[in-house]
Parts: C-alpha cells; structure tokens; sequence
C-alpha cells in the first residue's frame, strides 16, 4: 500500500480536551492526583526536598458572603520557570519526570491540570516561588471551553513570569488571604520547611463544582482522598496537613489513613511470595518476573476485625486488593470481584507488589489493565484469599451442644405450633413446604377436603409402587422428602403431626436411620412406613442399591436464574454394565458459599444466589471407593430480572443446624453472615424462616441457656414474635398485587409498629408463662 | 523440529498449525500457508530451480484443493483437515489440528502449549454434543429421538439443506470424535484436563457420543440418503 501524506495529524482541540480531560470526575480524585505530584516533586531528581521537609498542606475554604469557595495545596517543592512551562503542556507523559531516569511514579500527565480545568468554574493556577522568582500561571473561562484549558501566564506576562526579588514568606502570606488564613496559622514544621527553603508551590482552584450551597464536606472528603489509591505512596512519604475555614483537621496532626484493626488471633498481615510463574484463565504459563529479569514480587493480606463491606462509610471503601508495580499505584479491584462468594473473605483486603505489572497500569489508574498476567496474579489471590478465609470462617462458627439443640428443637417445634393462631386468616392455602409458586417437594393436601382427620387410616405415599427406587451405593435419602408420605384418615382427611417410622425389610442392603435410607450393598429390597403401634402402614417401595462404575452429567454447563431451577441429568454406569438415569446420588459442589444453590439427591439445582460454581455427582464405587463423575458441571447463577414469586405455603419457622431442608432434604447448617431470621430466596418463596443459630445474639442467647433457660426462650421468643409480625406485614403488603407500589418509610414503619403492638400483647399473654417456667404453652 | 521425514501434506498441516497458532477459529489465506510452509521447508515447497528465493504457488494448490482428481487420494480440504472459508481463506478444523498436533515432537513448551489448544479445541468441539437436549434426551430414553426433525435439530440440517451441508455436518461429528479418541489414544490417557487439573473430556463422553451419533445415524439412514444420496446415501 502506498500513500503520499499532504499534512501532519489533526486533532479537534476541544474535543481532545475534552477526552484528556474527562476521567477526573471528583474532588477526592483530583486532589489525589496533586499530592502524586507534590510527592513526585519532592524526590531527589526535581526538587530534591530533604525527608523531614516533605510537608504540604491541604487547603479548603467554604464560600462566604465575599468570596467564592477555594480548594488549594501548598507544599514547599517551589516550582520554577520550567516547571511552570512544562506543567502548560497538555498530554505530556514526561511532565512529572523531565526525562530523568529515576525508577519512580509515573504521572498521567494530565491529572493536576484536568482536575483545574473541569472541576473548578472560577480561576485556577500553579504558583511557585522560588530564589526570589515568582512564576503563575493557571485557566480561566467558561466550563468545558477552550479558553478555559489554554493557559496563561496570570495575572499577565509582565506580572506572572519570572517576577524578580519576591519574597517568599510576604507572597505566601498575601495567597493566604484568599483562605482566611495567616502565616501563623499553618502548622510550625512546615512554616520551618519554608524558612529553610524559601520556596514554595501553591496550586488552587476558585468556585469548585458540586459543593452543596458552597460549603465543603471536608470530613469526607479527606476520607475519600486518603483511601484513594493514588494517594497510597504521597501519605507514606509526606506529612499532609489539612485546614479547613482556618481550622487544622486531625487535632493539628498529619492526616492519616485510620487503623484497621486485625481480626482477633488472625493479625497478620499475610505475605505470600509471588510464584515466578503462574497460570491464567486460558491454563497458559505467565511469568511473573520476564524470565527471570524482574524481582519477584509478594502478596499481603491484612485482616479486618470488622466486616469491612457492612461497614459502609468506613471499612467498605478500603475493602479491596490494591495493585503496586514498584512506585507505580495501577489501581485496585473490590475483593468481591476476586473472590466472589467466598465467606470469611468479608474480613480481609490486602496489596499485590509485582514490578512485572507496570505494563498493566491503564489510563486514570483506577484499576490495573485487564490480561493474561493480571489473570494469573488474580488466580494466585483468590487462592490465598480462599485460604484465609477458610480460616476465618471456622473461627467465626460457633460450637454447640447436641444435647441442648435437641432441646430447643423440641421447643421450637412447640412454639412453631403456637404461633399458627396469630397467622393471618386468609392467603396461605399451602402446607410449609412448597407454596403455591414455591419450589419445594410438594406434599400434597387435598384441597375438596377442608377439615383434618385423627385416626389414621392409611399411608399414602407420592411414589408409584411399580416404580423401583434406585440409588447408589453409600447415598442417604430422606424419605419422607423423597416418596412423600401423606396420612390419611378413613374420609380420606389429611392426619397431621403423625410420626411415621420407616422399614427396610433387608438391612444389609439398606439401612434406616433417623429417617433416612442408607444404601450399604448391591441388590433389592423393599422400604415401607408405618406408624408404631398400629397396623397402618404404606405399600411397599422397591429398592434397588447401584455399584456406581461411571457417572456421565450432562448438560456440561448450566445457566439457573436466581429463584428458579434447572435439571442436571445423570447417567449412571453400574459395575455390572447397566445404565440409567433415574439413580438417587450424592451432589455436591465446589463454591466456598454453600448457599449459591441448592440440589435435590435427584439432581435438581435451585439458584439461591448469583455467583458460579461446579457440580459432581457420586457414590461408593467397587471396594466402597467413593466414585464421583469425573467431568463436572459449570453452573452459574444470573440475576433474575423477574423478582422471585413469594410462595403461599403455611409460615414456619424452622431451626438451623437441626431442621431439613425441604429442597435438599439435608439438615441446614447456621452461617454467622446471615440474619437471625433467615429467609434465602428458597425459603421466601415456601414461608419458611429460620432461626439462626450461628447469628452473633443467637449463639450468645444459646450459649446461655444451659445457665440461664429463661434468658434463651425469651430470645426464642422474641424471635418468634418477630416473625409472626414479618408475616403480617408481608401479607398485608403483598396482597395489594399489582397496587403494590414504593412507599415512604414512615407508613411502613406505623404498620410495623401497628403489627407488632397488637401481635406482641396477644402472643405476650401466653408467652410469659413459657419464658418463666418452660411450660404452659398447648 | 525437524520436518525431513513428513509428506508434504503433513508438512502443509505443520505450517497450517503456525498459521493459525493452533487456534482453529483464526483464518489465513493460502499465500499465508504457502510462505510459512516454504519456511520450513524451502526445498520442499520452493520453485524449481529457485528453492531458496521462490515459493511455488502451484504445489499449495495441489495438495489443499485439486490432489483428488488426478490421484485418487483427497486434498487436505476434501479430507476435513483444512476447512475453505471463502476463495482461497482457510481455516484449520478440530480434526486438522489434532492431526497437526500429533506430528510435532514432544516434550518442548510449544508442543506442549499446543497439546493444550487442542485439548480444549476438542472439548469445545465436543461439549455441544453433550450439552444437546436431544443427547440428554436420548440417554434418558434410548429410543429418543423418534423423529428425523429432532436429529436434524442435533446435527444443524433440514430438508432443505443442500446435500454437501448435510455430508459436513454429519461427518464434522464423526470426525471430532474420531479425533478425540485418537487424541486420547496418543497420550495413553482415559481423561484430558486442562492445565489446572480440570477434567474437559473422557473416554466415556466419547463412546456415548459415539453411540448417540451412530443411532441417529442409523435410526435416520433412510432420511440422510435422501437428502445426499451421493455421500452419507453411498455409505
């Protein structure tokens, strides 16, 4: 291809102001990028300022009724003709290092000046002084204009370059008028600074945007500066002072992050060497030192006392992975995005330091560059993040007596019976387990019989006696979840609250424990229920126990909404050839959050929160062997834009760490991170609250009980009350329908209030003589 | 690596591989192939009297598109190893890139980094087989599927598809599979993971797939004659 060029590139000056100048959009960001360049300014290659003279002060004025708002920072670098001429310049990589070859920050070369032209609408300048030679220049204009980014030597040529025979400290103290303050004011070390190096630098900017009514929020925004990335190496390596309307912050001290304190016996912090090489996303080798040509660089993890992201003014901001390539901050990433789903990792944040990354550092610093090496770095992270908060997470659970959890179960199944009476009458036409939209094993009742029966008749049971019941070998059922139990009287009336026991007529093929059918050994046998002390019982159910020899899941990777379910289907190969794909096995999957689905043994997932994970099935293999399908499912779980229909079963509430769940059929285990009335999507969707036993009050009030039992059932119910109220409230609104619309708080908070006087009086009556003695509830 | 005992159609899929950097979506053009081939093998693909300054043109093209009319034997592209996009745009296809990969030495990173590209080209060539719910469907119920429409669903054709459509579609399934096995075959493995240990494929996805495939193809003998009465119909 040949070409013939008749000119040199054009740029629309405007529009490429414009888009240099854009990525500072907030007060904290650019303030940032001054103290980067206060601190680069100081090193040893420009101004050259001793280490116990690298001061500067943050200053900031509210507007008053004769002078406009005024954000400065003044610092004692001292910028000379040719700082001044350079800093002119837009777009020039080389402003902050003049061509030195000093291994140090990089500038944007852009940033101080796109903060003065886009975030201030009065004037805005640089001022040095210097060996008694004064130099300013700064904008002015309309917003967004190119007047405005064009500048200028202020107030003119004559009167703003290279003035002779200033001195140092009158000039500072005339800028100072402009702030309120005198020279006095500014704290002692740095008025010697000055006295030393009778220089300064003061850069300001007139009428800054966004401020509300013209004052300043200075508490918060220093905050935000002093957690800014960029500002990372200037509080490491400068005393920064900030006065506000003449007022030093901090008590007159330097600003300082606030300390993090370390999560009890975990203080760390953790330093993990960086491996030289690491593998991405695509399983492709990076090296994290060029071949050996660059240091090896290290991971520190620092632990949190706090959940940092439910801090939210103070710890959440901070929650993060910072990235550092030797002086150069590239930005940082919210430890979520690293290791998403992970429990215990709400209590850490930490500094990756890898000279490899410079190459990854992107326009704005605000994050590192997305590739390969940055891939593999975050690899190694979430590892050692996962690994640490593992650690946490086992800390944070709290022990618990079996004995006693047997006791509050029983009360807890006596107080869930109580609270029936105080339901709400009408809107709940389903049974606890599955509402009318729920996901839940339906147990089914029959809606043309009203009334309930006592005398059981016969067992039915939600499973064809043709058909056979085939599972794997080492799996364990619930059987009431899986053939669905139903007692019946002689009209055919639902008897509830009946104990079924469960018979397997050859234990040495499977055996029933608590309720559940434990395959042991190849070969058939029969599962029925019964109720002890009668001749009821149900028909018999086949049972056939599987050598598992291979498992094929198919589909290999599965999209599930939020509250909706998806199927994974199993092949299952016995020892003996046969194959199908109707065997009960065990499901298990590898995401640090248990909580991200839910499966049923039959192979069923339930999205309960957005994130990924992997599925496998399994069993005992040959010689007992556990043997799980060896290419497993990639399951992820999107948002739902639809919001998960709320189920219509009857409420229940139902204890951790000993109840089932009825999608799982597994006992659900506590989490200390949710609340002490639990609801997950599933559970709202089938009205079943939990009672959390691993919640910091719940664990505290059972931690109690075996000392003082009044103290816990009055938690308990408490606890109870609150629920009933929940209910009521939910009822109420959600019966609106398509009425239903945003409300103001206040009317929320009176119909909680209305709920909560009317329900607490009539269950309190009751309840009182429970909490005192234990007993007296029917 | 040494090419000196190859063919030249295997040194062609050797410079194809190069073209492509094993990546079987990346297409390239002939002269592409023809320059990289003659690289590494100027003698090879050089023109008479001039190998070390010339390429000859006229040998690529023999052996891509025109080896079967003269010989008998198929072109790289009537094979399957080398799919024509459009004129002379080429791409290398799963079975070209397993086959590619099978003729590098061992041992070094890049024979290494390229056993993982076609690792994973396997399993992305695979996975749609497993992740069909006429697949699902049919190891759920051997006897599924009972209509031609359903299969036609699985193998991407209708009863309007031309006939070399449906003879490509349907043989590209055969040919993954076959690729596959031999893959695994090669490394003496019943498993390929990928470079973090997790298993992509088994030798089981394989044999069902194969099955499935054979009962479609046998179950709808009948309907594929009909629609290629030259190709899958000879068969």
């Amino acid at each position: 291809m040949t070409i013939e060029r008749v000119g040199k590139i054009f740029f629309d000056d405007l529009g490429t102001l414009i888009a240099s100048t854009r990525w500072i959009s907030t007060h904290d960001e650019g303030i940032a990028e001054w103290l980067k360049n206060t601190r680069r300014a100081y090193q040893m290659d420009r101004a050259n300022v001793t280490e116990s003279d690298r001061i500067c002060i943050l200053l900031l004025k509210d507007s008053d009724v004769t002078n406009p708002a005024r954000i400065g920072l003044l610092d004692v670098g001292g910028a000379t003709l040719e700082d001044i001429e350079t800093w002119s310049k837009w777009n020039d990589p080389n402003a902050s290092s003049r061509g030195s070859r000093m291994m140090e920050e990089e500038t944007q070369g852009n940033g101080g000046k796109a903060y003065m032209y886009s975030l201030f609408t009065g004037p805005s300048r640089i001022l040095g002084v210097v060996d008694g030679n004064r130099n300013c220049q700064g904008f002015d204009g309309p917003s967004k204009s190119l007047d405005r980014g064009t500048p200028g030597f202020m107030p003119s040529v004559v009167e703003g370059r290279e003035v002779h025979n200033v001195d140092c400290e009158s000039e500072l103290k005339r800028n100072l008028l402009f702030f309120g303050l005198d020279f006095t004011d500014l704290p002692s070390d740095f008025r010697k600074a000055l006295h030393r190096r009778q220089r300064f630098t003061l850069v300001e900017g007139e009428n800054p945007v966004n401020l509300f009514r013209g004052n300043i929020d200075a508490q918060s925004l220093i905050q935000k500066v002093l957690r800014h990335d960029q500002t990372t190496l200037a509080i490491q390596q400068m005393k920064i002072y900030a006065i506000h309307n003449g007022v030093t912050l901090n008590n007159g001290k330097p600003l300082e992050l606030e300390t993090i304190r370390p999560y009890p016996g975990l203080e760390g912090p953790f330093v993990f060497p960086i491996p030289e090489d690491l593998v991405d996303d695509d399983g492709v080798n990076q090296s994290t030192t060029q071949g050996g040509t660059k240091p090896r660089g290290r991971l520190i993890l620092s632990t949190s006392e706090y959940n940092m992201p439910a801090k939210h003014k103070l710890l959440r901001p901070r929650w993060k992975l910072s990235y550092r390539a030797g002086s150069q901050m590239l930005g940082s990433k919210v430890i979520s995005e690293i290791a998403p789903a992970t429990p215990g990792a709400e209590f850490l944040y930490g500094q990756v330091e890898l000279e490899t990354l410079a190459a990854y550092a992107h326009h704005g610093r605000m994050r590192p560059k997305e590739g390969p090496l940055v891939q593999a770095v975050d690899r190694f992270v979430t590892e050692q993040i996962r690994q640490l908060a593992k650690q946490i997470n086992d800390r944070r659970r709290h022990e618990q007596d079996s004995d006693e959890l047997d006791d509050i179960h029983r009360e807890n199944k006596i107080l869930d019976k109580f609270k029936n009476k105080f339901m709400p009458t009408e809107g709940f036409g389903g049974n606890g387990n599955r509402g009318s939209n729920g996901a839940g094993p339906e147990v089914e009742t029959d809606s043309t019989t009203p009334s309930r029966g006592t005398i059981p008749h016969v067992i039915e049971l939600g499973w064809s006696p043709d058909e056979t019941l085939k599972i794997g070998s080492g799996v364990a059922l619930h059987l009431s979840t899986i053939l669905k139990a139903t007692v019946r009287d002689e009209m055919g009336r639902p008897v509830l609250g009946v104990e079924l026991e469960w018979v397997t007529n050859n234990e040495q093929i499977a055996r029933i424990d608590s309720g559940f059918l434990k395959a042991r050994h190849r070969g058939s046998c029969g599962v029925f229920a019964r109720i002890t002390g009668t001749t009821v019982r149900s028909v018999t159910v086949p049972v056939e126990v599987w050598i598992v020899d291979h498992v094929l899941l198919t589909p290999r990777s599965l999209q599930v909404a939020l509250g909706k379910k998806e199927t994974i289907t199993a092949e299952v190969t016995n020892d003996q050839g046969a194959r199908d794909t109707n065997v009960y096995l065990e499901w298990v999957h590898d995401a640090d959050d248990q909580l991200i689905i839910r499966m049923s043994p039959s192979g069923i997932v339930f999205g309960n929160r957005v994130g990924r994970t992997s599925v496998t099935a399994g069993a005992s293999g040959n010689g007992e062997e556990p043997l799980w399908a060896r290419v497993r499912v990639d399951v992820e779980v999107t948002p739902n834009p639809e919001a998960p229909k709320r189920g219509s079963g009857f409420p229940k509430l139902l204890l951790t760490d000993r109840d089932l769940d009825p999608l799982t059929g597994r006992v659900r285990p506590g989490s200390p991170d949710q609340a002490t009335l639990w609801q997950d999507v599933f559970d709202q969707q089938n009205n079943i609250w939990w009672l959390n036993l691993q919640s910091d009050d719940a664990a505290f009030a059972f931690g109690k009980k075996p000392a003082d039992p009044e103290f816990w059932r009055m938690f308990h119910a408490q606890q109870l009350i609150e629920m009933v109220v929940q209910v009521h409230m939910q009822q109420e609104f959600t019966s609106k329908g398509e009425d239903e619309k945003p409300d103001r708080w206040v009317n929320h908070k009176q119909a909680w209030e209305r709920n909560q006087i009317g329900l607490k009086q009539a269950m309190w009556e009751e309840l009182r003589p429970y909490v005192e003695t234990g007993t007296g509830l029917k | 690596m040494s090419s000196q005992r190859l063919n030249l159609r295997e040194k062609l899929l050797l410079a194809a591989l190069a073209c492509c950097n094993g990546e079987t979506g990346k297409s390239f053009t002939g002269e592409d192939l023809l320059v990289e081939a003659w690289k590494q093998d100027p003698r090879a693909w050089g023109l008479r009297g001039y190998e070390l300054e010339h390429p000859d043109l006229e040998k690529l093209r023999k052996e891509i598109d025109s080896r079967g009319k003269s010989t008998g034997s198929q072109s790289l592209v009537n094979n399957g190893f080398l799919a024509k996009q459009e004129g002379r745009i080429y791409r290398l296809t799963t079975k070209g890139l397993a086959a590619a990969a099978r003729l590098r030495q061992p041992g070094n990173v890049i024979d290494l980094t390229v056993q993982t590209k076609v690792g994973r080209q396997l399993q992305s060539s695979i996975k749609p087989i497993l992740d069909s719910p006429v697949f699902t469907s049919w190891i759920k119920n051997s006897e599924q599927p009972k209509l031609f429409r359903d299969a036609g669903y699985f193998w991407g054709i209708g009863p309007g598809s031309p006939a070399l459509t449906v003879r490509k579609r349907v043989t590209e399934i055969d040919d993954v599979l076959q690729a596959a096995s031999q893959f695994l075959k090669d490394h003496g493995v019943e498993a390929i993971a990928d470079a973090r240990g997790k298993v992509l494929f088994d030798r089981n996805d394989l044999e069902r797939c194969r099955q499935f495939q054979q009962a479609l193809k046998s179950r709808f003998a009948k309907e594929l004659a009909t629609l290629d009465p030259k190709g899958l119909g000879s068969i």
